[in-house]
């Protein structure tokens, strides 16, 4: 049962990945807008005022960093938690956008959906409860 | 590797792979009149990684390893440590086969080629070690 419509974001280039997740993630009962790269996705994060920004990091136009630079220095938007989207390879990656003020990662190529919903909760301070499990 | 059943995604799979390879195509061509283009870099670079990722997330790990080598090979490009020499571009055109190859094969009964001689021959082939 759904407690609370959670709206994420998801910004990520590859269209591969952002139709699978946001395919589960709206079966999940979240309300999610897509963006496909980091200008777009700071244009979505102002109109659609997520709860929670899932980031990748290697996209055109504006990167992950750029993204998290600009959510940084606005008073508003630096409250928004961010989930890192990276996948094997990308741990220095991971520890900058930590630095940066990601709140934490999912490896998106090792699919684990529990751990990606334990995480969105945790972040969103519970909030969210999920649908019955698939 | 996930416990989904994935085979309902292996087509969108299989479609944006060959759409990065297209864009690798064009993007190399561009790259070889200008080797310095950081944009261009970037793009190479970052192409490699979505096929990397995606096959990684399909479980094809081979070509996902494959292409996390040339990833890697173009991250450090990108970062300043080595610059991009045209002159190997022959042998980035020929990894392009080899993916359209283990796409191939994918499509027709699910199995990918095995990639792993063709790091090492990439590695000689470039001077690098681009499995780090």
């Amino acid at each position: 049962m759904t407690k609370n419509i959670m709206k994420l974001l998801l910004i990520e280039d590859d269209v591969f990945f952002r139709k699978f997740y946001v395919e589960k993630l709206k079966e999940k009962g979240f309300e999610i807008e897509e963006a496909d790269d980091g200008e777009q996705g700071l244009e979505k994060t102002r109109s659609f005022k997520p709860d929670l920004i899932i980031l990748d990091i290697i996209m055109p136009k504006k990167d992950g960093f750029e993204v998290l630079n600009t959510l940084h220095a606005d008073d508003n938007l630096k409250k928004i938690p961010v989930l890192v989207f990276s996948t094997l390879g990308q741990e220095s990656d991971v520890e900058k956008a930590k630095k940066l003020g990601a709140a934490d990662y999912v490896n998106k190529s090792l699919f684990d959906f529990n751990d990606l919903l334990a995480k969105i909760n945790i972040l969103t301070k519970n909030k969210f409860q999920p649908t019955t499990s698939k | 590797m996930t416990n989904l059943d994935l085979a309902k995604y292996k087509s969108l799979y299989l479609k944006t792979a060959r759409e990065h390879l297209i864009d690798l195509k064009k993007n190399l061509f561009q790259l070889n009149q200008n080797p310095t283009d950081q944009q261009l870099i970037y793009e190479v670079f970052r192409l490699f990684h979505s096929l990397k990722s995606q096959n990684y997330f399909m479980g094809f790990e081979k070509t996902a390893n494959f292409c996390k080598a040339l990833e890697s090979f173009f991250r450090a490009i990108k970062e300043g440590k080595r610059n991009y020499d045209p002159t190997k571009s022959q042998v980035i055109q020929d990894t392009f086969t080899k993916l359209e190859n283990s796409l191939a094969n994918i499509e027709k009964d699910n199995t990918e080629i095995d990639l792993s001689q063709d790091i090492i021959n990439l590695e000689e082939k470039l001077g690098v070690n681009m499995s780090s």
